[in-house]
């Protein structure tokens, strides 16, 4: 393993760049949080404008010592991200705020020392099998034990808890899933990719090598589908994984036959469980039910309209109609209030995080296991961003999960921000 | 690099989702957001409508008729100072809409009946400010209304005041009334109640015209050029019209009686035997050109709210007679012609005015938010010719001569007192005018079940009284 090498001028403009960009995003809430606190409509958004800004630039300096040569568009982006996130909790749900800064804290120590550890990515490598078992002693502990923080009954048991501190399993399991993919399919990549014979292709189908991780994943798939009800990161880990395969194959059958797959899937869902059946009906056609079942759709459309070019801004929108409008549907609300405008802002960051990480990826020539890793934690952001944005907009039918940095919930933001460390580490140690 | 092929077509894809969700977004945001946010069920448009400072109505001498103003919480609420004019405002409410003048006006009143200049749109939609609407005054005369309110008192029945020759409506009653301070309270039950509150009596009542059929059936007499001098030997005796027995409206002091004193008692039978001689088709032709059955329309109004009144009851659209109507039932007033107080008041405009009625107008002049002064409202529709000169002249004087009242009401005043009749109903009417120097006023009165057509004759005589205490100063607010 061998640094890069860039010259003290290059780095000098990487660091630059680096504090440029972030004094952009501190300015940026800056300006929300004094609007905020003029509209009065948040409790105590200098304090948590404060501690962002406190973790921001600690992160950054800290980052500095320990990883000089990182990518500079990273943290200044997903550190956007998070206080834009953290904005928009203070605003629509001030009372999850406070417990989201400390998230936000916990989330920047681990990304941190995620960087930091020399030897986390060799260990992701080594020990897969293990780290599968604990996935999978994960999803089997949220089967058997999971509560749900709010208590209702009927609602969707994902998270494991102790007291008050409820952790979400899947948001790690996303991790481990990727880290376990990469480590695997780095492995078999070189016989993936190590014939052109058309017989061989097709002989490929019936290979344990290709036919086991496909079934572990599509057994996975419905285990989260049938206990625990959760379309959206069943959705998301077939998705990542189809993406491995087919960029450690090479072979665009094998995404073929996993969306023929997917969509088998999906159609099967659709007879057998209600939750499909219910969010497919309102995606094709919300509005004759637009007061009952549609409902949340058809609001966040309603606040994305109310939001047109420019936006209503900060705190001057009305995005309380929006049921959990702070968690699943925060881009409706973030699109009200900031408009077509702010969308294309929030579109372009996340575009450059995905850009930056298949960058990253590129680097990594000859360990395919670095590539891989890199291109699942980007997938992971780039799928899940789209799955819910598509959703709440009514491209794709709604999936709860959350937007990478912005929706709240710590457990989502802990992992964002672990696997955005990973990615800080990956662009320092390329080939 | 072995992954590059894919990894570059994986971006593609991931980076054209991307750009599908931004034109996603950009389509709701700026293309399909009408649609979406002018939706019934969209909670933002009442938030929007709450807040729109909407426009001040004043009468004619500046007296405010309703107002919006701010409580404590800066919540904005509609306000309608004057009793009188309750009923003719109408109601503005966020959840039953708006109903009369608020209806009427409403895009003046609100602020949408033009497209926003660019500094209201920058107000709107950066700076939030809430949209304002324009002041309007109208060209009702709040004591003319007060008065006319007051005489009829709790009675069913309309009146209605009209201004010579601008065509001014100074008046319009209906009673029973209903207060839309307290609209959202009393909604469930004001749609039910007796007298139909929401039913404008001035606007939508329909009548059997009755003895009011008279003043145009004088008209048609004399543009006939019939000889109104005969004498009817025993003209006051009643007549029966199916199963009706029509008599004098007023009881004559003799039982021979010309046809203008027939005319002043509203006595039937000189009417049922003269209208023998008339040409029959032309006399019905003439009588239905006349239009005295439907309100005429009020320029840039429409006052009536569908959606909030109830459907008449029979007391306002009665079918007696209809099955059987006759020549004689029609001219009598018993028969298919029917009576709106509006359309009646307007074809008085028409005899007072030399035989031409003038449009109708309510609305005087708009006042635009931030505006210094009041913008006059063009003049409604062009006199419309109904009568010759010279016929319009001898029924103004016939009118004018009109003894029966006198007792009752001032001799300057030209009136005519009738009753019609619906099924076992009876309604009391005046027709009157008074005349000021080159202006007069016409008012039409009518009351529900009742044949005291001297009631009706004060009610009047109030309303028309109540404008010569003193002119108002236009535009003084």
């Amino acid at each position: 393993m061998k640094q890069v090498y860039l010259d003290d001028e290059a780095a000098q403009r990487q660091v630059q760049t680096e504090r440029l960009l972030l004094a952009l995003a501190t300015a940026f809430m800056a300006v929300n949080a004094l609007a905020l606190a003029l509209l009065e409509v948040s409790g105590a958004p200098w304090g948590h404008f404060l501690v962002w800004c406190a973790t921001a630039w600690g992160s950054w300096w800290y980052l500095r010592r320990v990883l000089p040569k990182r990518d500079p568009l990273l943290l200044p982006l997903v550190m956007l991200l998070s206080g834009w996130g953290l904005l928009m909790i203070d605003r629509l749900a001030t009372n999850f705020a406070d417990r989201q800064t400390v998230w936000l804290v916990l989330s920047a120590v681990a990304m941190c020392a995620t960087a930091t550890v020399a030897h986390l990515l060799r260990w992701l490598r080594q020990y897969r099998y293990l780290l599968l078992i604990f996935g999978l002693a994960l999803l089997i502990g949220t089967i058997l034990l999971g509560r749900n923080p709010s208590g209702l009954p009927g609602t969707p048991e994902l998270w494991l808890g102790i007291g008050n501190v409820f952790f979400q399993p899947s948001e790690a399991l996303k991790l481990i899933l990727v880290a376990f993919l990469a480590s695997y399919l780095a492995d078999q990549s070189l016989l993936l990719r190590s014939s052109d014979d058309p017989k061989h292709k097709r002989s490929m189908w019936w290979s344990p090598r290709i036919l086991g991780p496909m079934l572990l994943m599509w057994g996975l798939c419905v285990v989260v589908l049938i206990w625990q009800r959760d379309l959206g990161t069943a959705a998301l880990f077939f998705l990542v994984f189809l993406t491995l395969l087919y960029v450690a194959s090479g072979q665009w059958w094998i995404v073929a036959s996993g969306l023929g797959l997917t969509v088998a899937a999906g159609l099967a869902a659709y007879r057998l469980f209600s939750v499909v059946r219910l969010r497919v009906d309102i995606w094709l056609n919300p509005w004759p039910d637009a007061d009952g079942r549609a409902y949340q759709v058809v609001q966040s459309l309603m606040a994305v309209a109310n939001g047109g070019i420019f936006g209503t801004g900060i705190g001057q929108g009305t995005p309380n109609y929006i049921p959990v409008v702070h968690s699943d549907f925060v881009f409706a609300a973030l699109a009200e209030e900031w408009g077509l405008l702010g969308v294309l802002a929030l579109l372009a960051c996340l575009g450059v995080v995905v850009l930056r990480g298949f960058r990253i990826a590129g680097l990594h020539a000859v360990r395919p296991f670095n590539a891989l890793l890199t291109i699942g934690i980007t997938m992971v952001f780039a799928i899940q961003s789209l799955m819910i944005m598509g959703g709440v907009i009514k491209i794709f039918p709604l999936t709860g999960v959350t937007l990478p940095f912005v929706s709240y919930g710590g457990s989502s933001l802990l992992m964002g921000f672990i696997m955005a460390g990973l990615l800080l580490r990956l662009s320092c140690e390329v080939d | 690099m072995p992954f590059e092929r894919e990894m570059g077509r994986v971006l593609l894809v991931i980076l054209a989702l991307l750009l599908a969700v931004a034109l996603s977004t950009a389509y709701w945001a700026v293309v399909g957001h009408v649609s979406l946010l002018q939706r019934e069920d969209n909670p933002r448009q009442v938030l929007f409508t709450q807040a729109i400072q909407r426009g001040t109505i004043y009468d004619a001498g500046g007296v405010v008729l309703a107002e919006t103003v701010a409580s404590e919480t800066g919540a904005l609420r509609r306000v309608y100072p004057v009793e009188a004019a309750f009923g003719t405002i109408g109601y503005y409410s966020l959840r039953y809409g708006t109903g009369g003048v608020e209806a009427a006006y409403d895009a003046l009143l609100s602020g949408s009946d033009q497209p926003p200049a660019l500094a209201q749109l920058l107000g709107e939609r950066v700076l939030h400010r809430s949209r304002a609407g324009a002041d309007i005054r109208l060209t009702l005369d709040s004591r003319v209304q007060a008065a006319a309110a007051e005489a009829l008192g709790s009675r069913r029945g309309a009146v209605v005041v009209l201004r010579v020759p601008d065509g001014h409506v100074l008046a319009m009653v209906s009673s029973p009334a209903y207060d839309p301070n307290r609209l959202d309270a009393d909604w469930e039950m004001l749609t039910v109640a007796e007298g139909q509150p929401f039913f404008n009596r001035v606007l939508q009542g329909s009548y059997q015209a009755g003895g009011t059929l008279y003043t145009p059936l004088m008209t048609v007499i004399s543009l006939a050029g019939l000889d109104t001098g005969v004498v009817f030997e025993q003209g006051d005796l009643p007549i029966g019209v199916d199963s009706l027995t029509l008599a004098c409206a007023v009881a004559p002091p003799a039982s021979r009686l010309t046809l203008p004193e027939a005319y002043a008692y509203g006595c039937p039978r000189p009417f049922a035997e003269i209208s023998m001689t008339l040409d029959v088709p032309a006399t019905m032709n003439a009588l239905n050109s006349f239009q005295l059955g439907r309100a005429p329309a009020i320029a840039s109004a429409a006052l009536s709210s569908p959606t909030a009144t109830p459907t008449p009851g029979a007391s306002a659209t009665p079918s007696f007679g209809l099955e059987t109507s006759s020549y004689v039932e029609d001219v009598l007033g018993q028969g298919q012609i029917m009576a709106n107080p509006l359309g009646l008041a307007h074809f008085m405009a028409a005899v007072i005015n030399r035989g031409s009625a003038p449009g109708l107008r309510l609305l005087d002049a708009v006042r635009r938010p931030q505006a210094d002064g009041w913008d006059a409202v063009p003049d409604a529709a062009r006199p419309v010719p109904l009568m010759t000169r010279d016929a319009a002249t001898q029924v103004r004087d016939w009118m004018l001569n009109n003894s029966a009242l006198h007792q009752l009401v001032s001799p300057d005043i030209g009136s005519q007192v009738a009753v019609s009749y619906a099924g076992t109903e009876a309604q009391a009417w005046f027709l009157g005018f008074a005349e000021y120097g080159s202006q007069a006023l016409v008012v039409v009165v009518v009351v529900e079940n009742s044949q005291d057509v001297g009631r009706a004759a004060l009610v009047g005589q109030a309303a028309l009284s109540a404008y010569t205490a003193e002119v108002p100063a236009s535009g003084s607010p």
